[in-house]
């Protein structure tokens, strides 16, 4: 039995307004949401001796350890990344390096995949009835960076997470319109994390273009929020 | 003026929140003396030794347990074609397919290294891959053989992954080599793409799982708005209003609740109680809110916004592997030609060719929105040359677009006596700009130039590349 107050028992206003009775309950609030918040905070128990009072985090340790609400806010950061370089590997470096290689020729795609993505765990905010897991790290969102043989070139983009079926997949377009390379995104498209860290991801990226060649250098995927999506 | 605050965490024994309990004034006093406590931990004022920086001793925060590396290669295929160089034991060839500097964050203490693609091993007595990690002049710290994770669940022979876990692992900059025997095309035996690898602390226990539900709406229970220069806005109490003399007023207990409500939503990021609406929010104090710009921020992040002595954090940011050499530093193809057309062509640890300024690589990156007056980013490159001393003629840089700058690595240091394996640092660059606000859509590269003409066609190769956050 724990021998100090600990509990997450809250007060509103009407507890210390003039015309309110000093109950024990306001010591018990006060106490007790101390002692919660300092587990939550030093990732420990007040005493050895002192059982916990708070909940497990994502990882299954004490404490806020910065995964997103309530385990603090979440840190943007780089997830998972595939680096390259434009050259063929003869000019400037020995060894070719771009993702797609000699590039998506007009009107044929590029796939990768099943990548299993390690992540962070989080606990998720929302559900399905509320629009979604609104978590930071439930989303990783993607940057391409490519470049077009000529003219402008645009490339659809899908991504599925989890499984590859219809209902798992976002879809988007990314274009670029010059020889040099360029960073681009897609606000639709993202990789859907699971919240146990380890999700499958496939991605494809067709050349919509008649004519030219859709170049991708590099991509990133990374956390961009700190509260909620 | 004497601020209440307890050295250690005091709480309040359960007999005091007995229903029939009288409200004594000391135990509204250990709870002023906590709180201020849990507001000097989180936010390093008040000169607070014991910060919460998530470095793994007692009291100062959870470990973040951030994953080390999450690299896909774009498919490699592991072939050797045509003629290799032999490897150290003069037989089947050894190679390090991943050689490479990582960042390991203080407390973590046990990794698992897992790679994925499709192996066919075939030649039991060598084809055990392995995953050695070491100190920065190739000490052993700790190694294990990889065991295979699924076995041929295409039925066309080939292995999907594998995995091996390091127990003993130690913080900070270390050198990680995952190492295979592969085999000629000839000789089939042991051949493979290698696909994606990753590497994260072991994982513990089995984690939260209820979904948290958003909240729309208004605030009922008090959370008092922090001043513009203030992350939160908590109060000061003097040890002098705990005295016998003085009256149990509301002041105190309201400006508590109110205070435990501001560090609930501070800390957690979560609102306060059951309010559906936060309190706290980023901005200012004088322009709207601005969720992105850590100069703005108003909740514990280690942005470094408010409180100057807010504590820093260790972090991981990016491992990038290149391609593959030889255990004995031979190089994983025959250097002589470009492009190579001897050995492990589509996965070898590339050269700069080009003397002049050339960028060799780039990512684009995101950035972690920290803060600090001097930067604490740091990067570490681990380069290979077979035994050759002309790679001190090389400089290698990192340059971030968005900032305009290029910051030159350390001249290379050979490892060790054999001078095949050299590293090369960059700690406290001025890559990062404490006044910039978090940038995503920034490019990361790689650039190298070489003073004088080379040797030969190569005299250098780029084998693995580390950057982190250290304070």
């Amino acid at each position: 039995m724990p021998a100090y107050l600990g509990d997450r028992l809250f007060l509103d206003d009407g507890a210390f307004c003039g015309e309110a009775k000093a109950h024990a309950t306001v010591i018990r609030s006060l106490a007790g949401r101390t002692r919660y918040l300092y587990e939550l905070v030093s990732g420990t128990t007040m005493l050895n001796s002192e059982p916990l009072v708070s909940p497990p985090n994502p990882e299954g340790e004490v404490g806020i350890n910065l995964s997103g609400p309530p385990w603090g806010s979440a840190l943007i950061h780089p997830i998972a990344w595939i680096g390259g370089r434009k050259d063929p590997g003869t000019t400037v470096m020995a060894g070719p390096r771009p993702l797609t290689r000699d590039g998506i020729p007009a009107l044929q795609s590029w796939s990768l995949g099943p990548w299993i993505v390690k992540s962070r765990r989080y606990q998720p905010l929302g559900s399905a009835s509320d629009g979604g897991d609104k978590a930071p790290y439930s989303r990783a969102r993607l940057h391409f960076r490519g470049w077009a043989s000529s003219g402008t070139v645009a490339g659809a983009v899908s991504v599925w997470s989890g499984r590859k079926t219809e209902s798992n997949e976002r879809t988007g377009t990314i274009s670029y319109s010059s020889t040099t390379e360029a960073i681009t995104s897609s606000s639709t498209v993202w990789i859907d994390l699971d919240p146990s860290g380890k999700t499958k991801v496939w991605i494809t990226i067709g050349n919509t273009d008649a004519t030219d060649t859709l170049h991708i250098t590099s991509l990133m995927a990374y956390q961009a929020v700190k509260r909620s999506h | 003026m004497a601020r209440k605050k307890n050295s250690s965490f005091t709480g309040v024994q359960v007999p005091d929140g007995d229903s029939n309990a009288a409200t004594f004034k000391r135990a509204i006093e250990d709870v002023a003396g906590d709180v201020a406590l849990i507001f000097d931990k989180l936010t390093g004022e008040h000169a607070e030794a014991n910060t919460i920086n998530h470095g793994g001793t007692s009291g100062r925060g959870a470990l973040l347990r951030m994953p080390l590396v999450e690299q896909h290669t774009g498919d490699r295929s592991l072939r050797l074609d045509g003629t290799v160089a032999a490897g150290s034991d003069g037989g089947p060839n050894r190679f390090y397919i991943v050689a490479t500097p990582i960042f390991i964050p203080a407390g973590e203490t046990s990794i698992d290294v897992v790679v994925r693609g499709s192996f066919i091993l075939n030649d039991v007595t060598n084809a055990q891959p392995r995953v050695i990690l070491t100190d920065a002049s190739k000490t052993e710290i700790d190694s294990a053989d990889m065991i295979a994770m699924d076995n041929d669940d295409e039925n066309d022979g080939a292995i999907r992954g594998y995995k091996a876990r390091l127990e003993a692992v130690t913080a900070g900059v270390r050198l990680l080599f995952i190492e295979m025997n592969l085999t000629t095309e000839e000789q089939n035996s042991n051949v493979g793409t290698f696909s994606s690898w990753s590497v994260y602390p072991t994982p513990t226990g089995t984690g939260a799982a209820a979904a948290v539900q958003p909240r729309t709406g208004s605030t009922q229970v008090g959370v008092r708005t922090p001043a513009s220069t203030q992350g939160v806005g908590v109060r000061d109490y003097d040890a002098s209003m705990f005295s016998a003399e003085q009256p149990l007023h509301s002041y105190l207990t309201q400006g508590l609740n109110y205070d435990l409500n501001g560090l609930y939503e501070y800390a957690t990021g979560a609102p306060a109680a059951e309010n559906e609406s936060y309190t706290l929010v980023d901005h200012d104090g004088a322009a709207a809110a601005d969720a992105s710009n850590p100069a703005r921020s108003r909740f514990f992040a280690h942005t470094r916004s408010l409180y100057s002595g807010e504590p820093d954090i260790e972090l991981p940011l990016l491992v990038h592997a290149f391609g593959a050499i030889g255990t004995d530093g031979v190089f994983a193809v025959d250097p002589a030609a470009v492009p190579p057309v001897d050995g492990m062509v589509d996965w070898f640890a590339p050269w700069p060719v080009q003397v002049a300024s050339a960028t060799l690589w780039g990512v684009p990156m995101a950035w972690p929105d920290l803060q600090h007056a001097s930067s604490k980013l740091c990067a570490a490159l681990l380069l290979g040359s077979n035994g050759s001393t002309a790679v001190n003629n090389w400089t290698f840089s990192l340059n971030s677009s968005t900032r305009a700058a290029t910051v030159n690595f350390s001249a290379p240091a050979a490892i060790d006596a054999t001078n095949d394996l050299w590293l090369c640092t960059i700690t406290n660059t001025s890559l990062w700009d404490s006044t910039l606000p978090d940038v995503v859509g920034d490019t990361l590269t790689l650039l190298s130039s070489r003073s004088g003409a080379k040797g030969g066609t190569n005299e250098v190769c780029v084998l693995g590349l580390c950057l982190y956050w250290d304070p």
